[in-house]
C-alpha cells in the first residue's frame, strides 16, 4: 500500500470533509433544527473520524468522536443549541489547521487535545441507565433449554471489537447447522459492559438434510472468527446432567390467568358479535377470514384454559388423612382408593371441588359403611372399602364417591320426608334420582345419631346446591347390601358455560345446559277441574310447572303458549314455562355483586353475542 | 478466478484504502459505491461474490441497503465497516442480513480475514 498517496488522499477528502461541516453548521445557525443539515454534518465528522483513525491520528480521532456524540445528541433532541454549533465551528478551525500540520509532517498540535476534553465534557450525556446486573446474572446461570440437545460453551477473545456483534455472527453460522433454541446470555445482556465474553448456544434438532456432530459445530463456531474457546456438550437431554428435561415453570399470580381468561371470555363473544354482524355480508374471502380468526380465538381461548389447569391429585391426597382420621373416630376400618389424581381441571374448580367432596366423603364414612363388627355380621369383610373416582367424559369431569356398604335405606329415607310433609315420598324413594332429592331436603337426616362429622341433614344438600350453582348435577345410585355411589358432575372450566338462553317478557336469562333434560312445547290444556294448565308428564310422572314469570315478579301472560324447560333442581324435577327457548351458547360467567333480594334468583351474569347483558338463572331458587 | 467485491463508502480515502487492502490479498475489486442507493444498483449489475458496506452514508445508509441487497439476493455476502462506538448499528446489521463486520481502524489482516470467512 502507497502510504503517501493513502495520507494525501486524507488529507485532500479531509479538508473537503470539515467544508461540509462549515456549510452544515452555518446552515444550522439560521434553522437550528434542520434534520438534512444536522445528518449532512454528523455523516462528515463521522466519516474523518474513521479516517483520520485509520491513519493513526489519536488527537484528532478523539475530538472527532466528541463532536459526534454531541452531533448525535443533538440528533435525538432534533435541535443543535447555538453554543454547541459555534463550539463545533471552532473545533473544525482546529481541525483544519491539523491537517494542515500533518500535511507539513509536522506534529499534531497540542490545542487539539483540550478541544477533545471539552467536545467531551459538553457532550457528556445524562447518565445511562443503571446496569441490569441482575438481568445478566440470571440469564447467564441458564442451566436448561428445553428440547435442546446440544449446548455450545463459546468464548470470544478478549481482542474482539464488538463482542456481542461476535456471538451474533456465531449464533448465525450455527443456525444453518441446527435450530438455534436459545442464546444465554441474550443479545440484550451480552451489550452489558460486564458481559465476560462467554456465552452458550443451545441447539435443537439438526435441519433437513444436515449431519450434526460436535466436530461440525465446532469448525462453523471457529470459523466464524474472533473465538478464543469452544466446547461442544452433546445429547444433553439424554444424559440429563446440565439440562433436565424438565418443563421450565413460571410462577405466576392466579389473578393474572384469572383476568386474562376473562379477557378472552370478552374476545370469544366479540367474535361471535363480528360474525353476527358480518357473516351474512361476507363474500368467500371475507368468510374465509371470519373463519380463520373464529378458529383462532377457541385455540388461544383453549391455550388460556389449558394453562389454567392442575393436576385433581391436588386435592384428592388430602382425602386419605381426613378419611382416616373420620374413620378412627367412628370405629371403622377404611380402605380409600384414588383413581384419576392425574386428571387435569381448571384451578377454579378445584377449590370448588374439595368442599362437596369432603362431604360426601364423610357422609359414606359415617353412614355409608358400617363397623367392622356389623360388616362381619352381614358376610361381609371387615374393612369397608372407599372409592374416589374422577373420569373425563367431553367437557365435564365426573367424580363418584362408592362405598361397599348397606346402600341407602329407602324405608327410613320415605319415612322421615313424609313426617316432614312431603308428599309422595313413598314414591319418590323408590328411584334413585327421587331418594336424592329426598336426601337433599335440608334437614333430613338418615344418621341415627348427630356426629361431629355428619347427619345434621347439611351434606347433600349442601352438596347439591353448590354444584347445581356451578352448572353441575349430581347422580346418586344405590342398592340394599351392595353399596352407595354419588357421582358428581362439573364442567372443566367453571368460567365458560355452555347455556340455554330463554326468553320471558322480552328478556333472555340463561340456564346452565347440564341441568336441563328436555324442552318441548307448551300444550296448555284444562284439568278435569276445569283450570288452564301446562303442567305435564315426563317418563310417566307428573312435573311441576313453575312460570318463569311469576317466579321474576312479573306480570303474567296473555296466554300460556309457549316453551318448557324440564330441569333437575335442588327441589326436585321442574317444567320452567318461558316465553320461548332462543338457543344454546357458550357463555363467560361474570359473578354477580350479592344483593339480597332479587339478585339471589340468579347466579351469574354474562354477556350475550349482540352486546345485551343477561343473568343466569339460579335454578336452587325455583320454589 | 479471484474473487470480484463491492466496495461501498461514503469516503474516497475509505474505498482507496479497502480496495488496496483487497486488490494486494489478490480480490478484485469490481466496484465502488458512495452511498447505500448506489450500492444497491451496482450489487444488481455486478452481482459481486462480496460487498463491504459502511454503515453510515448519505442517500440510504448502510444497513438499509443490506435490507436491499439481501431481499434482492438472499445469498448476497456483506461485510460491515464499522466504526468503534457503533456496536448498536453492528447489530442491527447483522439481524438485516450482513454477514460479518470488520470495525475501524481497519487492520488489513482483519479485514482480509473476514472477508476469508464470509466467501471461505
Amino acid at each position: 500500500m502507497d502510504s503517501h498517496r493513502i495520507l494525501a488522499l486524507f488529507i485532500a477528502e479531509g479538508r473537503d470533509l470539515l467544508q461540509r461541516v462549515d456549510a452544515g453548521l452555518t446552515e444550522l445557525a439560521r434553522t437550528s433544527s434542520d434534520r438534512a443539515h444536522l445528518d449532512a454534518v454528523f455523516r462528515a465528522v463521522h466519516s474523518l473520524k474513521g479516517m483520520s483513525a485509520t491513519v493513526g491520528l489519536a488527537d484528532m480521532t478523539a475530538a472527532l468522536h466528541a463532536a459526534e456524540t454531541l452531533l448525535a445528541t443533538a440528533r435525538d433532541h432534533r435541535e443543535l443549541a447555538p453554543a454547541h454549533a459555534r463550539l463545533l465551528l471552532s473545533a473544525a478551525d482546529a481541525l483544519r489547521a491539523a491537517l494542515d500540520a500533518a500535511e507539513r509532517g509536522d506534529r499534531q498540535p497540542a490545542s487539539l487535545a483540550a478541544l477533545a476534553q471539552e467536545l467531551e465534557s459538553v457532550a457528556a450525556r445524562p447518565a445511562a441507565a443503571p446496569p441490569r446486573r441482575d438481568a445478566v446474572r440470571l440469564v447467564q446461570h441458564a442451566t436448561r433449554v428445553e428440547g435442546a440437545r446440544w449446548r455450545v460453551d463459546v468464548r470470544v477473545t478478549a481482542d474482539a471489537a464488538i463482542p456481542s456483534a461476535r456471538a451474533t455472527v456465531i449464533a448465525r453460522r450455527v443456525a444453518r447447522l441446527a435450530t438455534v433454541l436459545a442464546v444465554t446470555p441474550d443479545a440484550e445482556a451480552r451489550t452489558d459492559d460486564r458481559w465476560d465474553r462467554e456465552f452458550s448456544l443451545w441447539l435443537g434438532a439438526a435441519l433437513e438434510g444436515v449431519i450434526v456432530d460436535a466436530e461440525v459445530i465446532e469448525a462453523a463456531v471457529r470459523g466464524a472468527g474472533e473465538v478464543a474457546e469452544c466446547q461442544v456438550i452433546r445429547d444433553i437431554v439424554a444424559h440429563g446432567v446440565d439440562v433436565a428435561p424438565a418443563v421450565a415453570m413460571v410462577r405466576i399470580p392466579a389473578s393474572r390467568l384469572d383476568d386474562l381468561l376473562d379477557l378472552v371470555g370478552e374476545l370469544v363473544l366479540a367474535r361471535d358479535r363480528i360474525v353476527q354482524t358480518f357473516g351474512p355480508r361476507a363474500d368467500d374471502a371475507g368468510q374465509r377470514v371470519l373463519d380463520d380468526a373464529s378458529r383462532l380465538v377457541v385455540q388461544l381461548r383453549d391455550a388460556i384454559l389449558t394453562s389454567r389447569m392442575v393436576p385433581l391429585s391436588e386435592v384428592l391426597d388430602r382425602f386419605p388423612r381426613h378419611v382416616r382420621d373420620t374413620a378412627a373416630g367412628l370405629g371403622k376400618d377404611v380402605d380409600l382408593v384414588l383413581e384419576g389424581r392425574e386428571l387435569e381441571v381448571d384451578r377454579s374448580l378445584l377449590d370448588e371441588l374439595s368442599d362437596p367432596l369432603l362431604h360426601l366423603l364423610r357422609n359414606a364414612v359415617d353412614h355409608g359403611l358400617e363397623t367392622p363388627g356389623e360388616r362381619r355380621h352381614a358376610g361381609t369383610s371387615a374393612r369397608g372399602r372407599l372409592v374416589v373416582r374422577a373420569v373425563r367424559e367431553g367437557a365435564v369431569i365426573a367424580v363418584t364417591v362408592a362405598d361397599d356398604g348397606r346402600g341407602v335405606d329407602r324405608a327410613q329415607v320415605a319415612e322421615r320426608a313424609a313426617a316432614q310433609g312431603v308428599a309422595g315420598a313413598d314414591l319418590l324413594a323408590q328411584d334413585d334420582q327421587g331418594l336424592l332429592q329426598l336426601l337433599a331436603r335440608p334437614g333430613l337426616s338418615t344418621a341415627p345419631q348427630v356426629t361431629a362429622l355428619s347427619g345434621r341433614g347439611v351434606g347433600v344438600d349442601a352438596v347439591l346446591s353448590r354444584v347445581h350453582a356451578l352448572g353441575g348435577r349430581l347422580d346418586l345410585a344405590t342398592a340394599a347390601g351392595a353399596g352407595t355411589a354419588i357421582t358428581l358432575r362439573l364442567p372443566l372450566s367453571v368460567a365458560v358455560l355452555r347455556a340455554l338462553l330463554v326468553q320471558v317478557a322480552g328478556e333472555t336469562y340463561a340456564i346452565p345446559l347440564g341441568l336441563v333434560t328436555a324442552t318441548q312445547l307448551a300444550a296448555p290444556h284444562r284439568t278435569a277441574a276445569g283450570v288452564l294448565t301446562a303442567d305435564i308428564e315426563v317418563d310417566g310422572s307428573p312435573v311441576r310447572t313453575v312460570s318463569l314469570r311469576s317466579h321474576l315478579g312479573l306480570p303474567p301472560a296473555d296466554d300460556v303458549s309457549g316453551h318448557l324447560v324440564v330441569l333437575d333442581g335442588a327441589g326436585g324435577r321442574v317444567a320452567l314455562h318461558v316465553d320461548a327457548c332462543t338457543a344454546q351458547q357458550e357463555i363467560v360467567v361474570k359473578p354477580l355483586q350479592k344483593v339480597r333480594g332479587a339478585a339471589s334468583k340468579f347466579s351469574g351474569g354474562t354477556i350475550l353475542p349482540d352486546g345485551t347483558p343477561s343473568l343466569i338463572l339460579d335454578i336452587n331458587s325455583l320454589p | 478466478m479471484s474473487h470480484r467485491v463491492l466496495v461501498c463508502d461514503d469516503a474516497l480515502f475509505m474505498r482507496t484504502l479497502v480496495g488496496d487492502i483487497l486488490q494486494q490479498a489478490g480480490f478484485d475489486v469490481c466496484g465502488q459505491a458512495e452511498t447505500g442507493a448506489q450500492a444497491v444498483a451496482q450489487y444488481k449489475a455486478l452481482k459481486p461474490d462480496l460487498v463491504t458496506m459502511d454503515i453510515v452514508m448519505p442517500d440510504m445508509g448502510g444497513i438499509d441497503a443490506v435490507k436491499q441487497i439481501t431481499s434482492f439476493d438472499p445469498s448476497a455476502k456483506v461485510v460491515m465497516c464499522s466504526a468503534m462506538g457503533q456496536q448498536a448499528l453492528v447489530n442491527e446489521a447483522l439481524q438485516a442480513g450482513a454477514s460479518d463486520f470488520v470495525v475501524k481502524p481497519f487492520q488489513p489482516n482483519r479485514v482480509i480475514e473476514a472477508v476469508q470467512r464470509v466467501l471461505g
